[in-house]
């Protein structure tokens, strides 16, 4: 590139930069006044609520789908809109769009006359209960159940105690198994040093300012790098919304159930019993090797709240002929939320599911 | 096209993007020292006794005055959450019902379930 050239180049950067500086002060005043974007766009109708669960069936964007339902659920953390997040960028929308009829399984704030709920509760009976409302307005016995991170495990525990269905196919997002791997979690939660006991019956219910303060300590430095990152990209409109989207979700959480809590300290971050394969519900033993269905499990590189060593034992532990777990690029999000999803998973499961659900 | 070392903020996106970096690295490896978590948690269990405590005395005090506590007000406006939250369910589970009534069971349009992967032109 001669001088010259290089000249007129450097001086439209900083062209472009100025313009961008006089742009963010006026977006930053539009984001400072204006409310969050919406989430959750794609239609969707309630089918069954009880406690703290909501089932919802979406709208079908086809007019001819798959035989078999996909029915999601999400952890407990978290609201399910991260995989609706917005047109274009929504996994359910992805899904409807490529012949799915999809159901979802969320969670909301447990009551604090539900503090007694259990893992049972909510891999047994709240499960069991969405399969069959499923079933039912879809008038299909066999249904596809896939699990987000938490959502996942319970995914998992269900198929193990039903092996007698109506599971057709399971797929897994990121869903931990040996819980020693969750080494933040794992340490903070140390037997000698945390007495779970106290801390439950003094809370009832575990508050979501609790976990969130859990998840942040995970990556300390990532709020203030990304507010950081908002103040240089403010000028863009995109990143904004994708911004506030994510920013919106990761406040979102939701508290937990007070047993719930204490069984998953004592059963999972103490005794890791699924790994172990010890693992009782309602005093029946679970084991993951009773689990023969068609599994899918997608890993994320670079997860840091499940890494790749806590969920990789999945494929091994259970008895099906048909599987198939991929290590794909990205966080614990961006698997299955963003750019990266569209790219990346979606397409992939949408391949291994398609077959599978005729 | 100008390269990296003619954009003014590569520096600044360098510097957040190590700072980032570092700091989560550090405190991670911190987070993994049993002392970590043995000073956390005596830190955690020594705040909720405080805490507790207070609460209890001042929870005494606000009673003798008749007056609720921030927990009590607290408890309210979570009650009314929920009440607000399973109002809203009812309408919708109410308007499910009732589209199902009108509309000889069918809510959203019905699809045929014959779909195969190598399907094409439906989106």
């Amino acid at each position: 590139m001669s001088e010259g050239a290089k000249s007129a180049d450097v001086a439209d950067r900083i062209k472009a930069e100025v313009e961008r500086a006089v742009l963010r002060g006026i977006k930053g005043v539009e984001y400072l006044t204006s409310p969050a974007p919406a989430v959750g766009p794609s239609a969707k109708e309630l089918l069954l609520a009880r406690g703290p669960m909501m089932l919802y069936h979406y709208r079908p964007m086809v007019e001819n789908v798959y035989r078999v339902p996909l029915l999601i659920v999400m952890a407990t953390t978290n609201r399910g809109y991260i995989l609706d997040l917005a047109p274009g960028q929504s996994f359910v929308e992805f899904m409807l769009k490529h012949g799915y009829d999809v159901y979802m399984l969320d969670w909301k704030a447990p009551k604090p006359e539900e503090k007694s709920l259990k893992i049972e509760d909510y891999a047994l009976r709240f499960i069991a209960d969405a399969l069959h409302a499923v079933q039912k307005d879809s008038g299909e016995k066999d249904v596809t159940l896939a699990g987000y991170c938490f959502g996942g495990v319970l995914s998992i525990l269900h198929a193990a105690a039903n092996a007698q269905g109506p599971v057709k196919n399971l797929v897994c997002f990121t869903t931990p198994v040996d819980f020693t791997q969750l080494r933040l979690f794992h340490n903070l939660s140390d037997r000698r040093y945390f007495d779970v006991d106290s801390f439950v019956d003094g809370l009832g219910n575990v508050p979501a300012e609790t976990i969130v303060s859990s998840f942040d300590m995970l990556r300390p430095a990532s709020r203030l790098a990304g507010q950081l990152q908002l103040w240089e990209n403010i000028w863009n409109d995109e990143y904004v919304k994708s911004y506030r989207m994510m920013q919106r979700w990761g406040n979102d959480t939701l508290p937990l159930a007070g047993e719930y809590f204490r069984q998953t300290v004592k059963d999972l971050f103490w005794d890791n019993k699924i790994f172990e394969d010890r693992m009782t519900l309602d005093g029946r033993r679970v084991s993951l090797s009773a689990i023969t269905v068609p599994l899918f499990h997608a890993i994320a590189e670079h997860d840091h709240i499940v890494p790749p060593e806590a969920a990789k034992h999945l494929i091994e532990r259970v008895s099906s002929s048909d599987k198939e777990q991929v290590m794909l690029k990205g966080g614990h999000v961006s698997l299955v939320a963003g750019a990266n999803a569209i790219k990346r998973l979606w397409p992939h499961l949408d391949k291994w599911l398609g077959m599978r659900s005729v | 096209m100008a390269g990296a070392s003619d954009d003014p903020l590569a520096f600044w996106r360098n510097m957040v993007s190590s700072l980032e970096s570092n700091v989560n690295s550090a405190s991670n490896k911190l987070m993994e020292a049993e002392h970590f978590s043995k000073t956390m948690n005596q830190f955690a269990s020594a705040a909720t006794g405080a805490q507790n405590s207070f609460n209890e005395i001042m929870e005494r005090y606000l009673s003798t005055l008749n007056l609720p506590t921030a927990s009590q007000v607290k408890d309210i406006s979570v009650r009314l959450a929920v009440i607000e939250g399973q109002l809203s369910e009812l309408v919708s589970l109410l308007q499910v019902a009732d589209a199902a009534g009108q509309g000889a069971g069918e809510r959203f349009p019905r699809p045929s379930r014959a779909r195969r992967p190598d399907a094409e032109g439906e989106k």
